[in-house]
């Protein structure tokens, strides 16, 4: 529990850290309070309007206070309000967070579930045919840029086989389960075979190296059934480096995400917070990257957790503290 | 997949058009061969590159090093067998160096681009560079003058200015899915919305407008029944339509209109370009439209020499801004909600064709069919004939063109040319509408205010001299443009084929006149040259530096964000010395009156000047109060080419191409471009803004 703690604790100050410095990012060469406050009212407004905005929001004060005024308003479930989209960029970021969100998760899962068995089969007939062939292609995967990936993918898959929508819709699965597959598909999958790729390089790896071990060669001298051997003993000893990698991957995966959901027209956080970027939508940006970032250290904390889940020894060894 | 198609992918060659991604290859000199051998060289380096690392994994994969310590690899179930390790070493080398090879020669091969078709205007001048005006897609400088102002755009779909009957055989329902290329700012409100040629598409779904442009290139009432101007055009009676009511129950009438014209016309949006609207205090002490209300259904408003009620102007083109975004009118109960804040400004409520279902910004807007909508069809069949309309933001035009390719929408108009270029090879499958007339110009804003060599006309004319424009052409916009000699594109009034401006490259005429203005002043030509963040826009500016270049200016270049680059030019921002820019779209030379105007000139630091470029010209002046008041239409004309002139001889701003739109759609829609006035006047699709069309006569032929 202790280490529960101050896990939490040193991720609640990267994620200070992080909004600060975002804050102060998007405030730098913004120009002064009228100037900002101009800007975020679309470039034309009253000047009653701008010290409105200037006032609500406190762009003329320092950035400390600034950024715990928007703290709070982040605590309270106020993130502020996009002038430019005219609306609240709560209202804005639900939609936004449900299509990253579930990007994020069908490349995680189902990476896992096309590494793992590929990984396991690679290591179990190591330089056989299957060995080889999952290597090269796994290294291909992982040498090709997101951007073009998707090209490919949308070239074979809509333009010659025209079996998905050239641009995603957002069809959600509790909406229309096949209208959500169909367009959730070819995004899902240009972010899931890089990631599958790297898990299954990184576990081939481990398991590899596992499969040496002399619990190994004892468990098959005892006659476990080999198919146990790998699936209960050396595949257990060896997720360490597909759980560290989901944890070390997602920050970018967000990055990937960014191209897919432009690539594909399907709104999400990466390519509002693109948008919101270009066009200094400063609490949009801000909220954005409090959200993405809050994403990024739960699922790290997740895998910490996780860590102690498979491994008993590092149960015991925080249990001791 | 041809493989030559799968290289193309690879090797991302951004003039096929075809292929997204990082743009690895900058083609500024297509025709250069230094610039070919560079490609190619580039593409080596990737190629071998590539290959060795593919090489050198399949090495590794085969002949594992064994970990330090453990067990000597040996034939069994959980071991690797390398015994075959050596041949198939060798094997994956000559595999790698033919696949090298193949890239390269892939790469490096004379590739036959595909033929662009000459542009449909026949001109196979120079194409300008995409300069788009800032903002997300449009700047909202242009969108002013477009929602103001007629804008109209003759199609090459023909169009007739008889009365045109339905054809009989129209079917009703469906659901219409259209994309544009960006978002409006500020949305839904007349008076706040930021809106661009897309945001004005969407807006005329749900909002009908006081008057429109038909085909005769006139105005025309729309939810006014008539619209009088007295014998000197100094007074404009409007009479509304009966019986119209809102989406939300609220009746149309007089007072509604009235209500929507102050709160838009004394707006910070649109009341500069209404300075020539009489004013009068209103009830809350600040100055308003001197609009008085006759009867439940009729008003007059009132010119006045800028502003003033005792100084009445005759203006015969008044009523084309009723046609603008000035004329939307809106829900006044919904007005008075968003006022209040119990109501959202993003859920408009107008009287057209069709009603806001639900908006997400830069996602989707869903409008359904307004069973009660006012018109109906010569035939008597209830418009509108669609069942609704899906309004997609995709920005990039490109996967705009896969997803109509894909049929994932149905319509979209671009001012892409490489797009347009792409869609004029598949006419037979995707018919397109192209709008070459009253389009804007792209051209290179001047900030005149600035201190610096740009307040010389010798510098000015020199920058303009320099330009390769039929380079520009070919590098940017796939060579389909059109040349620019100034601001009036063809179709407008006061286009000259001749205005005295020669658009052909003189570089030992530039060079002429800089060394006059050098030898003069002492003082070296440097320009600071903005622009927006976009692939395009960076080509552009590279361009520019390089002529400039040549006659000794130097250029500092610099990216501009979206946000900033419209308020930087109106309020004269020390950034802001030239900008890379597009406006001017409109049929007559009135609508272009604040952006030239001394009176709409304010200096830096000092307020909004819509006339960004700070032109303070007495016989522009002169010639634009001709333009806005002559009841003789060759007065008018003769007065708008002397502006063109003027603005040549002055090189107040530095054109380079003429905009061209495309509007492509899958064949199963129908009734483009076909769109019935209320009075029977075909409307002019275009009209408001380029590549803009009427959605109320649209349908789909199943």
């Amino acid at each position: 529990m202790r280490y529960v703690f101050q896990r939490l604790a040193q991720l609640l100050i990267v994620f200070l850290l992080v909004t600060f410095g975002v804050l102060i990012v998007m405030r730098i060469g913004s120009g002064s309070a009228n100037e900002l406050g101009l800007r975020m009212l679309g470039g034309q407004a009253s000047d009653t309007q701008v010290a409105e905005v200037i006032s609500r929001y406190h762009l003329d004060s320092n950035y400390v206070v600034q950024y715990l005024y928007w703290l709070r308003d982040l605590v309270t479930g106020d993130l502020g309000y996009s002038q430019i989209n005219n609306m609240d960029v709560t209202q804005l970021l639900t939609p936004l967070v449900m299509v990253t969100t579930l990007l994020g998760l069908y490349a995680i899962i189902f990476g896992v579930i096309i590494a793992v068995p590929v990984a396991v089969h690679q290591a179990y007939r190591r330089d056989g045919w299957f060995d080889r062939i999952a290597s090269l292609s796994t290294f291909v995967i992982v040498g090709v840029p997101t951007i073009v990936l998707s090209v490919l993918l949308k070239l074979m898959f809509n333009t010659r086989l025209g079996w998905f929508p050239a641009i995603g819709d957002k069809i959600y699965p509790w909406q229309d389960l096949g209208g959500h597959f169909k367009n959730f598909f070819l995004p899902a999958l240009t972010l899931t075979l890089p990631i599958a790729a790297i898990y299954a390089r990184l576990l081939r790896a481990d398991m590899s190296l596992t499969l040496q071990a002399d619990f190994i060669t004892l468990a098959s001298a005892k006659g476990v059934p080999p198919r146990q051997v790998l699936w209960k003993h050396a595949l257990r000893n060896s997720l360490f480096s597909i759980v560290t990698a989901i944890g070390t991957q997602l920050g970018a995966l967000v990055g990937s995400a960014i191209v897919v959901e432009t690539f594909f027209d399907l709104d999400g956080l990466g390519g509002r917070l693109i948008r919101a970027v270009l066009t200094r939508d400063l609490f949009t940006v801000q909220s954005l990257v409090a959200v993405i970032v809050l994403l990024v250290v739960l699922v790290n904390f997740g895998v910490d957790l996780l860590y102690a889940v498979l491994d008993p020894r590092i149960r015991q060894v925080r249990a001791l503290g | 997949m041809a493989i030559h198609d799968l290289v193309e992918v690879w090797m991302c060659r951004p003039e096929s058009g075809r292929v997204r991604g990082a743009e690895m290859i900058v083609t500024q000199h297509p025709n250069d061969v230094t610039q070919e051998i560079a490609s190619c060289v580039v593409l080596l380096a990737i190629g071998c590159g590539y290959c060795s690392v593919v090489a050198v994994a399949g090495v590794t994969t085969l002949n594992p090093t064994p970990r330090p310590g453990s067990t000597p690899i040996t034939r069994g179930k959980f071991m690797g067998n390398t015994n075959r390790s050596m041949r198939r070493r060798s094997g994956l080398k000559i595999g790698a160096a033919l696949v090298s090879i193949g890239l390269i020669a892939a790469a490096c091969s004379d590739k036959k681009d595909e033929a662009v078709a000459p542009a449909t205007s026949g001109a196979t001048a120079e194409t300008t560079a995409e300069s788009t005006a800032p903002s997300t897609g449009e700047s909202t400088a242009e969108t002013t003058a477009e929602t103001t102002a007629e804008t109209t755009g003759e199609t090459t779909a023909e169009t007739t200015a008889e009365t045109v009957a339905p054809p009989p055989d129209v079917v009703t329902g469906g659901t219409l899915i259209v994309s544009g290329e960006a978002e409006v700012g500020s949305a839904w409100t007349p008076a706040a919305m930021q809106c661009d040629s897309y945001c004005q598409q969407r807006a005329r779904s749900f909002y009908d407008p006081v008057a429109a442009l038909g085909a005769d290139r006139e105005v025309h009432p729309y939810l006014a029944e008539t619209i009088t101007p007295n014998d000197d055009f100094t007074e404009w009676t409007i009479k509304i339509r009966e019986g119209i009511t809102f989406h939300d129950g609220t009746p149309l009438n007089a007072a509604a209109v009235i209500k929507n014209l102050q709160l838009t016309g004394t707006g910070l949006l649109i009341s500069k370009s209404l300075v020539d609207i009489a004013k009068v205090p209103g009830p809350d002490g600040n100055p308003q439209l001197k609009i008085e209300e006759t009867d439940d259904l009729t008003f007059t408003i009132f010119t006045g020499k800028n502003g003033d009620p005792e100084a009445p102007l005759p203006w015969p083109g008044f009523d084309a801004y009723l046609a603008g975004q000035w004329g939307l009118i809106a829900s006044p109960t919904w007005l008075d909600a968003v006022a209040a804040g119990t109501a959202e400004a993003s859920a408009p409520i107008g009287s057209g064709p069709f009603i806001v279902e639900s908006y997400a910004p830069a996602d989707k807007l869903v409008v359904k069919k307004n069973p009660d909508y006012w018109q109906t069809d010569a035939n008597g069949v209830q418009l509108p004939y669609l069942d609704g309309i899906e309004f997609r933001v995709i920005e990039d035009s490109e996967i705009a063109a896969d997803a109509l390719r894909s049929g994932d929408i149905d319509i979209f108009s671009t001012s892409s040319a490489y797009v347009i270029a792409d869609f004029r090879e598949d006419a037979d499958t995707f018919p397109m509408t192209e709008q070459t007339e009253f389009t804007e110009t792209n051209y290179i804003l001047l900030n005149l205010a600035a201190p610096g060599p740009l307040q010389d006309a010798r510098v000015r004319c020199a920058l303009s001299k320099a330009i390769n424009r039929d380079e520009l052409n070919e590098a940017i916009s796939a060579g389909i443009l059109t040349t620019a000699n100034g601001l009036f594109s063809p179709g407008q009034q006061g286009y000259l084929e001749d205005n005295g401006f020669d658009k052909a490259q003189d570089i030992e005429g530039a060079q002429a006149l800089i060394d006059e203005y050098v030898a003069e002043t002492g003082e070296d030509v440097t320009i600071n040259y903005g622009t927006t963040t976009t692939q395009l826009n960076q080509q552009t500016a590279d361009l520019l530096q390089g002529y400039w270049a040549e006659i000794g200016v130097t250029m500092e270049y610099q990216q501009v964000p979206q946000d900033s680059f419209i308020s930087d030019a109106l309020l004269g921002n020390p950034n802001f010395f030239a900008f890379g820019w597009r406006l001017h779209a409109g049929t007559k030379i009135d609508s272009q009156y604040f952006w030239w105007h001394s009176s709409a000139a304010v200096n830096p630091g000092e307020g909004l000047s819509l006339n960004f470029g700070r032109i303070r010209d007495d016989i522009v002046d002169e010639n634009l109060e001709i333009a806005r008041s002559s009841s003789d239409p060759a007065e008018a004309q003769a007065a708008a080419e002397e502006v063109n002139r003027q603005m040549a001889k002055e090189c107040y701003q530095i054109p380079t191409s003429w905009t061209l739109w495309g509007t492509p759609h899958l064949p199963k829609l129908q009734g483009l471009a076909q769109t019935i006035l209320p009075d029977g006047t075909p409307a002019l699709d275009g009209a408001g803004f380029s590549g803009q069309f009427w959605v109320t006569g649209l349908w789909l032929d199943s």
